[in-house]
């Protein structure tokens, strides 16, 4: 069979509308576009406004129903309405809720197509001309929705998620991009959804109404409706080429959750097809492919530069400094992020909030279209800020591109695969020669296959053709510099919010059990098996020490109940301050083993202005060389100093039973 | 250090009015393939597979809408790509199956080269020992025909002296007791 002969429909699983010459005979030309209103004044005068505003070849009849709104400024605006315009209100006596006014909308004219439109939604354009042409491509099409920033499945720049506009677009330009890019296409869908649906006569006829006894209240009836018409042999459209703006949830506020619930639960028992088909459409997403012609038009005409970040799969403070700088410059740039997926995949995002794009390139075989890609756009810097777990042939990327690009170390990885200069104990490593590294690649290989010297080698190329090489501490653009000296560093700790600490509770008179707190996601680099033998010389002398991690590991800790170590579990950045206060610790004790570039979690722990209890070791000593409430050991002292230290801060009875080991104080 | 200060010295070598902007108007160029924008989780072959339903389900509503003559043509359309499915189909069970059979063949193969690996390393071993025994031998050889020289040279030297002359009346003697002496067979 050769292509040329493949039916046209089997090309693409969009639709091209048909023209309006394939129409069936429609009833009457004229669409009622019925409008009930219930609360909302600002959003209803924006929404009638809209209508009234733009004009349509389509016949029209704007029907209004008053839903014996509580607000009289609604009732007046209604009414003032109805004198200046040609419009049809009708007025419900008493509250007989949204299907059964949408309901009596649908019945006053028999003959007409109808457009349901929620009195929260703004239209543009020829709207109604275009959902009207995709609906009678074909004569078995039974509802059309548009693509809307509030509309689950039909919902743009995210899909199933409560969008606002995207930055700097008015709903005249993003609809003016839908109706240029996705003109007369269209995707088949499930259901219908209720913010705003064109329904056909012949399908009115053939499906009947909404159900009001069973959605009195709103919310499911659409979906109801959608699933009776698709038993009968109607379908539903996506028209890719209309955006109405819709705010959401104005007429049932707090309530639509428990209403949502409820729907949901008739509708299975109703429909048992519905659930699989939703979750089948999700699982496709056919829509997903014009949401993106869309976000491409949407950056073509962007004139922002682009930047392009590099970095691993996620996580931790590298993800943490990428998103923070990403949203620093969003005003400015439009900024990509490349970064790892998979073994054999990279996922290129655009990193602006509120934004969907991504775009998978399984390597090496697709590296030509991605290069093609960021060529395109053009991409004018790039910014590497990790390569672990990505493909080696990504590190060649910025000379292919021909562009400058910045490199931020946020640890040892170019130096050492093992990225931390920690042993496979997590402690660190000395850096010893060439030879101490090479064994330690025997027992943990680098990636790519690559022995000690090819790895630096590789990344001295890197470091020294980057336009600058910025590091966030002292300590690492020192041991950075006994590595590759001739490359352009620059000294530049990470940005930070200066958010707002919650108040300290006073401290203990520290004399009962002496609580320290640890941060973060513990690892043997970062501390775990000393904190686990501080606690063990704990309980082996009776000292009064409790060590509260808050944060977690990923490895089995030790489950004895009388063990004075315990784990709150995985947090949120942002949760981390109002944690630490919850816990009410007496210090803060980092037991990392390895030279830390940064710690954000030091940053937080400085701002409780607790006492914070260190090694020697990275950052930590420049960091903490001004905090008043410091105290550093050396790295490698033993657990029994560590816990001589921190029960200098005890004031306990028999403190004088417990000897300090001052020699290390700074 | 905060945000503006952080932006300020970051954003310094590449202020925007100093990168060049040329904002594309051909959206068409940057849109990807299709294929890019779902990620590998999403059962790329099952949603072909519903798709193909889907659209055939249209071929056929729009099969009885139509006129008979086209009716025949769209029928014939939809036989060959049902055909060509099939073939498809049947295809990709035929590589399937012959690439099970190669990587059988393939693991065969790789387990026969070990073996026979195994078997070169015995015979090599096998080749050092007999060198080493040969050489053994040889030098066992030399040490006897060392020995030999010593021993004729020691008979050469007892022959040519003095005393076995003169003993020898004596030993001629001694040899005729002995034939006497011997039985008659």
């Amino acid at each position: 069979m050769t292509p040329s002969s493949v039916p046209k429909t089997l090309e693409d699983p969009s639709r091209q509308h048909g023209a309006e010459a394939d129409f069936p005979a429609r009833h009457s030309p004229t669409v009622d576009v019925i409008v009930p209103i219930y609360r909302g004044l600002a959003e209803t005068q924006r929404c009638l406004e809209s209508v009234l505003a733009n004009a349509q070849k389509t016949p029209l009849e704007i029907v209004i129903i008053n839903d014996c709104s509580p607000d009289e400024d609604i009732t007046k605006y209604l009414n003032r309405l109805v004198e200046l315009h040609n419009v049809i209100l009708l007025e419900n006596p008493v509250n007989l809720g949204f299907v059964n006014s949408v309901n009596r909308g649908m019945v006053l004219h028999p003959d007409r197509d109808v457009v349901l439109l929620n009195s929260d939604t703004e239209v543009h354009g020829d709207w109604l001309d275009r959902l009207c042409r995709c609906a009678y491509g074909s004569p078995d099409i039974g509802t059309v929705t548009p693509f809307s920033n509030n509309a689950t499945i039909c919902s743009y720049p995210r899909f199933m998620q409560i969008n606002s506009l995207p930055e700097n677009c008015s709903l005249e330009a993003v609809d003016n991009f839908f109706s240029e890019v996705n003109q007369g296409r269209s995707v088949e869908i499930p259901t219908a959804v209720g913010f705003c649906m064109y329904i056909t006569r012949r399908c009115l006829e053939q499906v009947g109404y909404f159900d009001a006894t069973v959605f009195k209240r709103g919310y499911g009836e659409e979906n109801d409706f959608s699933m009776r018409a698709l038993e009968v042999g109607f379908r539903h459209l996506l028209a890719a080429d209309t955006f109405i703006y819709h705010r959401g949830g104005i007429s049932f506020g707090v309530e639509k959750t428990a209403l949502c619930a409820e729907a949901q639960q008739v509708l299975e028992q109703r429909h048992p097809r519905y659930t699989p088909l939703v979750s089948d459409h999700c699982a496709r997403d056919p829509a997903r492919f014009f949401r993106r012609r869309i976000d491409t038009a949407r950056l073509a005409r962007s004139s922002r530069p682009r930047l392009l970040f590099i970095m691993h799969k996620g996580g931790g403070g590298t993800e943490k400094h990428v998103r923070e700088l990403a949203v620093l410059l969003e005003s400015d740039y439009e900024v990509f992020l490349l970064r790892a997926y998979d073994a054999t995949t990279a996922v290129l995002e655009w990193a602006r909030r509120g934004e969907e794009f991504s775009a998978w390139f399984p390597l090496p075989h697709a590296y030509p279209d991605l290069l093609d890609f960021l060529q395109k756009l053009p991409v004018a810097r790039v910014h590497i800020h990790h390569v672990l777990d990505l493909q080696q042939q990504l590190l060649q990327l910025p000379e292919d591109l021909g562009v400058p690009y910045d490199f931020t170390l946020h640890d040892y990885y170019p130096i050492c695969p093992q990225y931390n200069l920690a042993r496979a104990d997590g402690r660190y490593c000395g850096e010893p020669d060439t030879a101490g590294c090479t064994a330690c690649l025997a027992e943990r290989p680098a990636p790519w296959g690559l022995d000690i010297l090819s790895w630096r080698t590789r990344f001295r190329r890197l470091l020294t053709g980057a336009a600058r090489v910025i590091v966030p501490s002292h300590d690492m653009l020192k041991r950075m510099q006994s590595y590759v000296l001739d490359a352009r560093y620059v000294y530049l700790p990470h940005p930070e919010s200066a958010t707002v600490t919650p108040p300290m509770p006073s401290l203990s008179d520290l004399s009962g059990e002496l609580k320290i707190a640890v941060l973060g996601r513990l690892t043997p680099a970062k501390g775990l098996y000393l904190l686990e033998a501080c606690a063990a010389d704990a309980r082996a002398r009776g000292l009064p020490l409790f060590f509260r991690v808050i944060g977690h590991t990923d490895r089995e800790t030790l489950p004895k109940p009388d063990f004075s170590l315990s784990f709150s579990g995985p947090y949120d950045d942002d949760e981390l301050p109002l944690l630490i206060a919850r816990e009410r610790p007496d210090l803060v004790f980092f037991p990392a083993q390895w030279p830390e570039t940064y710690s954000y979690t030091l940053s937080v722990a400085m701002r409780t202005e607790l006492p914070i209890i260190a090694p020697r070791l990275g950052a930590f000593s420049e960091r903490l060389a001004e905090y008043p409430q410091a105290r550093l050991l050396n790295w490698d002292t033993p657990p029994e100093g560590w816990n001589n230290l921190l029960m200098s801060f005890w004031r306990g009875h028999d403190q004088g039973a417990v000897q300090e080991d001052s020699s290390h104080d700074v | 250090m905060t945000f503006e200060d952080y932006l300020r010295q970051y954003a310094e070598p590449f202020h925007p009015t100093e990168i060049e902007s040329d904002p594309q108007l051909d959206e068409n160029g940057l849109m990807l393939e299709r294929g890019y924008y779902y990620p590998p989780y999403l059962k790329l072959e099952a949603y072909l597979d519903t798709l193909s339903r889907a659209d055939l389900l249209e071929i056929v509503q729009q099969v009885l809408a139509m006129e008979y003559p086209q009716q025949r043509l769209i029928r014939r359309q939809v036989g060959e790509y049902l055909e060509t499915l099939q073939h498809l189909k049947n295809e990709r069970a035929w590589r399937q199956a012959e690439m099970e059979r190669l990587n059988g063949e393939l693991a065969w193969r790789i387990d026969e080269m070990a073996n026979l690996g195994a078997e070169r390393k015995r015979l090599e071993t096998l080749v050092i020992d007999s060198h080493a025994e040969l050489e053994n031998c040889r030098s066992q050889i030399a040490i006897l025909e060392n020995e030999c020289a010593t021993l004729r040279a020691t008979l050469a030297n007892l022959r040519g002296s003095t005393s076995w002359k003169v003993t020898a009346p004596l030993r001629r003697f001694a040899s005729a007791v002995k034939a006497l002496r011997a039985p008659d067979y």
